[in-house]
């Protein structure tokens, strides 16, 4: 708590407060001796009434000792602070903002985003800081977003940057963004300094910072934290898995929900696919799920698919934050496995034959894959192409053409299996002997001998297979010896290293060195033979990679192995909202920049041999814990921060006020005037109960009050001052101040030639604002088309009806340009009654100031200017000549703009415009009262 | 009011007696004819006729029944014996900035005034006025000579001291034997309980008593401004006190201090007639002769 004087001189005037007890004293002595009659009486009166008139007496003169004292500090602006004293000269601020854009600042308070909160917040009070304050700007996420370099005055540029961030879906790391702001402050010289933090203090990221790792922390600078409603509920989608059924047509969601909140919620959760062009969400399923507090639950949620490639999401119903409430999802289903069996005689060995086995085995539902069975002699009659796999159940003689068919199947990418058995000799073979991993000659009866299962596979379904079967109890009766060539791996071998599975190098071709049959051996009557024989089938029917669902997280790159075949200047990639995001080729793979945003992203490109291909993949948040909106307490702020002074302010109207008088303390002088009046109406009210005869001590008294109430109107604060403000269109971003700089040069002119009291700020309003009724002069320039809202419509109607003053500015140099249009348009659907007139030459406002012969302005549209009267005023004054532009100087004063085409002349002649406008607005019609004619005749006629 | 004489024209008159009588005149042309003319007509007994008595007093009534000759008797014909009784005491001698007379003086010209009017109806009127200490007695006389002796006295009395109203009228009322009537002229300050006993002793020996309360208006108002130092009239004492933190307790008091004399008198039978010296005496002796 401290008390720091601004005109410290004043203090010396402090013993004069004093003066009542001094003339008190001195005027003690009784002035009058009179002769009196008996004093019997009045000896008793005094006696009883003494002590209480001598408290009165003592009370009236404490009174009047207290006024003067106030009235002395009022005078020597005592400036009240919270903390630490603040800097001695002019009390001027560094100022860093510190803006959290994770995605948790996307939470909704009341309907708009705490994020878009902070930024109106941030903006606000950019606008209120001085030439002589600094200020930088820190936007941050898990790193540094934006980092606006140093501190310096430029405020109306981090205006600018500001509206243009938006939120990111990354989380919160606080860490390096304090650093940077305490390294910043550690090299400002300026005493008063200061960190806002604009953030939600969610936990994460919070939790783990520790006052050591802050290096120039630096106990004296003041934070400010922002004290947001709590309302943590919320509930978010962990993590999903997605299964396909393939078979039956049913897509199956297992998903993690969690709830962080400590109340109980009941939301829905539902699944929903994009349409084909991914404009619009179709919901497949719904439930309504209750989390209880803290709790994570899994939920499975089923919908039916008829399509290979679904893309969608899985979404909660809204609560507070809606980011962490989807789960895209793109997937492609991998279509059946389809699986040729070549048999003889089907038909006669159908419940005996080896295909009965593995049809058994390959068709238990549920299945993916399907079979058909043909005989050796059809297969030229097949499509080999359309099958994935082609399973030769112990061929006879192969021919050429088939071995040539087979053999360009296998080219294909398809995988061949071969069964051996008592039909196939190594002659039936010979014609695609290059295909097959081995080479085999003659039968041969292991002794028992059980089975082993290679086991350097990482694949834990091998594992499985390998531990959850007895794989002892499989006999082998017969089989076929095989000499393994260059590069063969067998997968399953006799215990004593024969093998019995082989596969070639690649996967593709498949040798069983026995037949099914049961005389060879019992593994067809085994439970193991189902599980093996489909997961060997699913193993070497694998193509591509692509085949994985992809998913990403917020913040990696896209990558993807290059194909060759694809084209590269064809590729794009776009994002959900239709965006292009670069990508980045090499040789081995297409890399993109990190993906910022969840959602659905579209790969599109040209594949030489397949033709357009689009390929679509689903990015989701990154880890969840930034959904806890559950924020830090103080006892973690004392940690991290310890013997440093923080304030909570609440972002209500009193939000600008607070945080200033937090920062450069609070001026006393109101509460000190009104303190004064106050002492000086109690005295009088004390005098004039025992003295009701003194007419003329009224009279005093009403000098006082007409004294105290010149100073109370002198302190308050822009009653009677003069401010330009100027209207910015909502969606607007850099089209509505293009000269920043006008205003206050206007603002100082003004002050210099005419008697108008001016306030020092520019204030920026939108037609929302509520401080839009405070400002009653507006300026509003801009060049593109316009097109407002049925709300701003009607504000802007009151506002104008209710004696609001504005000045638009078409900035385009043209006539009829789109803005010039688009406007006339909305007047005239705010105004249908009334349109724009042409001010005439002896209009008052062409005399308000200035008198004016020709009109001014950046460049000369029309020679004249148009208005909107309302009630016999002119409300709204339309220029389409850029008076403001006229103004705009660079940074060395130099103006920025030639006028045309008057040149210096039109320029003064702008100037004077302005000037009569705003004094019109101010004053009215007045000048072209009767009076005033003779004497504005007169000068005109010189 | 303008047909009253102003006070202040009155203190012009510095003649005691002169002043006197016109205030008196004065007062009689404001009177209308009264069947008063001296004597009461209370009829007490008969008294036989004797020669030198007058005539009109005879009673033919009883002539007619008796054949003798009655002269009715009247109380009247016992003349009223007025007291008149001064406060001489130092405060008496107070007179304000904007008052005419002292409020002695107004004193004197009442007593002088009602002593003129009862000696020309042929009452007897005696005078006492009084200080601590000093008592004069001038028993009554109803000659109309015996006007100058009581203004010789009025005037002579040295009028200082201390007030002792109780111990004088104790006196007084020892020293008088017939039924008289009594006004009191004086500002009462002092020792209520003891003045009314003596009152009320005065009551009791069956005389009447009228009490005339005079203050002079600055006395009641305290019109006194900023620190003052009161010097008493009586005593050698002094007090200093500020004017206006008192001045509304003051006013209060005499405002109190007026009211309990009124009750108090009337409870036992008393006349109490509060007069301010801005008064015209006119007025305050029309109310003092009306009660009687």
């Amino acid at each position: 708590m401290n008390l720091h004087f601004l005109n410290p001189h004043f203090l010396w005037a402090l013993p004069l407060s004093f003066l009542p007890i001094l003339l008190h004293f001195l005027l003690k002595k009784p002035v009058k001796v009179l002769p009196f009659g008996d004093l019997r009486l009045l000896r008793k009166i005094v006696l009883k009434s003494s002590p209480r008139r001598k408290f009165e007496e003592w009370l009236i003169l404490f009174l009047r000792v207290l006024t003067l004292l106030t009235l002395v500090l009022f005078f020597s602006r005592p400036v009240f602070h919270f903390g630490a004293l603040a800097g001695q000269e002019g009390d001027s601020i560094s100022l860093i903002l510190l803006l959290d854009s994770s995605y948790s600042m996307q939470k909704e308070e009341k309907g708009i985003k705490i994020f878009d909160q902070a930024k109106n917040l941030a903006e606000k009070i950019l606008t209120q800081l001085k030439v002589e304050d600094r200020s930088c700007l820190i936007v941050y996420s898990d790193k540094i977003v934006y980092f606006s370099g140093i501190l310096n005055n430029e405020h109306q540029e981090l205006i600018q940057t500001l509206q243009n961030l938006k939120c990111t879906y990354m989380e919160t790391e606080i860490l390096s963004p304090l650093n940077q702001a305490y390294q910043i402050l550690s090299e400002s010289p300026s005493a008063n300094k200061a960190i806002l933090v604009l953030s939600d203090l969610a936990k994460h990221g919070w939790e783990e910072t520790q006052v050591e790792n802050l290096k120039d922390f630096d106990p004296n600078v003041r934070l400010v934290f922002l004290k947001i409603v709590e309302n943590l509920e919320n509930a978010s989608i962990q993590k999903a898995q997605i299964f396909h059924d393939l078979s039956s047509n049913f897509l199956k969601t297992e998903v993690d929900v969690r709830n962080w909140g400590s109340k109980a919620l009941t939301l829905p959760i539902s699944v929903e696919y994009f349409s084909k062009t991914n404009e619009f969400l179709k919901r497949k399923a719904e439930q309504l799920l209750n989390l209880s507090p803290f709790e994570s639950q899994k939920v499975s949620i089923t919908a039916s698919e008829n399509e290979p490639n679904i893309t969608g999401r899985i979404v909660l119903g809204s609560d507070i934050l809606e980011t962490d409430n989807n789960y895209y999802f793109a997937q492609e289903f991998p279509e059946k496995i389809k699986i040729l069996m070549v048999e003889e005689h089907a038909q006669m060995t159908a419940l005996t034959g080896e295909s009965y086995f593995l049809r058994q085995a390959y068709l238990t539902p549920p299945t993916p894959f399907e079979l058909k069975t043909i005989t050796l002699g059809e297969i030229k009659n097949e499509n080999l192409k359309s099958f994935n796999m082609i399973f030769l159940i112990a061929p006879s003689l192969i021919s050429e053409e088939t071995a040539q068919e087979l053999k360009e199947f296998v080219k294909g990418g398809g995988s061949l299996w071969i069964s051996l058995g008592e039909r196939t000799t190594p002659h039936n073979l010979t014609a695609f002997d290059d295909l097959l991993p081995c080479s085999f000659n003659q039968t041969i009866e292991p002794k028992a001998l059980s089975l082993v299962l290679k086991s350097s596979q990482d694949d834990p379904d091998f594992n499985a297979l390998k531990s959850e079967y007895d794989w002892d109890k499989i006999q082998i009766y017969k089989m076929v010896s095989t000499v393994l060539k260059l590069n063969a791996e067998p997968l399953i071998s006799l215990s004593d290293g024969t093998p019995y599975l082989i596969f070639s190098k690649d996967k593709k071709v498949a040798v069983w060195a026995s037949s099914m049959d049961r005389s060879w051996n019992n593994l067809a009557g085994k439970p193991l033979f189902a599980p093996l024989l489909r997961k060997l089938a699913l193993w070497s029917s694998q193509t591509n990679s692509f085949k994985e669902p992809f998913n990403l997280k917020v913040g990696e790159p896209f990558r993807i192995k290059a194909i060759p075949a694809w084209q590269n200047n064809s590729m794009t990639l776009l994002s959900p909202s239709q965006e292009k995001i670069d990508l980045h080729f090499s040789s081995e793979e297409i890399v993109s920049d990190p993906i910022l945003e969840p959602g659905i992203y579209t790969l599109s490109g040209l594949d030489i041999k397949k033709g357009q291909f689009e390929k679509k993949f689903a990015v989701n948040l990154a880890k969840d814990k930034e959904s806890d909106l559950k924020t830090i307490k103080e006892d973690d702020l004392k940690r991290i921060f310890p013997k440093a002074q923080w304030k909570f302010l609440e972002t209500n109207e009193q939000f600008i006020s607070d945080f200033f008088s937090y920062l450069k303390g609070k001026e006393l002088n109101q509460v000190l005037i009104l303190l004064s009046a106050l002492f000086l109406l109690m005295e009088i009210l004390l005098i004039l109960k025992r003295n009701i005869h003194r007419n003329f001590f009224a009279i005093f008294i009403f000098f006082i009050s007409c004294f105290y109430i010149q100073i109370l109107g002198a302190v308050e604060s822009s009653g009677n001052r003069f401010i330009f403000g100027q209207l910015k269109n909502k969606e607007q971003t850099q089209d509505w101040d293009p000269y920043p700089q006008a205003a206050f040069d206007i603002l100082s002119f003004l002050t210099q030639t005419t008697s108008v009291k001016v306030g020092a700020e520019k204030r920026i309003l939108t037609l929302g604002d509520p401080d839009l009724f405070e400002s009653p002069f507006l300026v509003f320039t801009t060049q593109t088309k316009i097109e407002w809202s049925d709300q701003e419509r009607e504000i802007l109607k009151r506002y104008l009806s209710g004696g609001g003053f504005l000045l638009v500015e078409d900035r385009s140099g043209q006539k009829n340009g789109s803005f010039d249009y688009s406007f006339r348009q909305e007047m005239k659907k705010i105004f249908p009654e009334k349109s724009f007139k042409i001010i005439p030459r002896d209009h008052a406002i062409y005399r308000s100031f200035y008198l004016l012969r020709s009109i001014g302005g950046r460049k000369i549209v029309n020679n004249y200017f148009e208005g909107l009267e309302i009630d016999g005023r002119i409300a709204l004054v339309y220029s389409q000549n850029d008076l403001l532009g006229a103004w705009a100087k660079d940074i060395f004063g130099n103006y920025l703009y030639e006028c045309e085409p008057g040149k210096q002349a039109q320029r003064w002649e702008s100037e004077k415009c302005m000037i009569n406008i705003i004094l019109y607005s101010l004053t009215g019609s007045y000048k072209t009262d009767k009076i005033h004619i003779p004497f504005i005749e007169e000068k005109l006629r010189r | 009011m303008g047909s009253y004489l102003d006070p202040l024209l009155l203190a012009k008159i510095s003649a005691l007696q002169l002043r006197a009588k016109t205030v008196v005149e004065g007062f009689i042309a404001g009177l209308h004819k009264s069947p008063t003319h001296g004597h009461s007509l209370e009829f007490v007994q008969h008294r036989e006729y004797t020669f030198g008595d007058e005539l009109k007093y005879l009673d033919w009534k009883v002539y007619g029944k008796t054949d003798r000759f009655f002269i009715k008797q009247f109380e009247a014909e016992t003349n009223l014996r007025l007291y008149l009784l001064l406060d001489a005491s130092g405060s008496m001698n107070f007179k304000g900035e904007k008052s005419a007379l002292s409020k002695y003086e107004t004193a004197a010209t009442l007593a002088a005034s009602l002593g003129y009017l009862a000696l020309k109806q042929g009452d007897s009127v005696g005078l006492a006025a009084f200080n601590k200490g000093t008592l004069r007695l001038i028993p009554p006389r109803n000659s109309l000579s015996h006007l100058n002796i009581l203004v010789k006295e009025l005037e002579g009395v040295s009028v200082q001291g201390e007030t002792s109203l109780s111990e004088a009228l104790e006196e007084i009322a020892q020293s008088s034997k017939k039924r008289s009537l009594f006004i009191l002229i004086s500002d009462l300050i002092e020792d209520e309980n003891a003045l009314l006993a003596a009152i009320k002793l005065l009551r009791f020996k069956k005389h009447e008593v009228s009490v005339v309360q005079l203050l002079d208006p600055e006395e009641k108002e305290f019109p006194f401004q900023g620190n003052i130092r009161l010097e008493s009239l009586e005593k050698n004492e002094n007090l200093n006190l500020n004017s206006e933190l008192f001045r509304a307790d003051y006013q209060k008091a005499i405002e109190n201090f007026i009211l309990f004399y009124q009750k108090a008198f009337r409870d036992i039978g008393v006349e109490h007639h509060f007069v301010l010296t801005s008064q015209p005496l006119e007025l305050t002796l029309s109310a003092i002769v009306r009660a009687a």
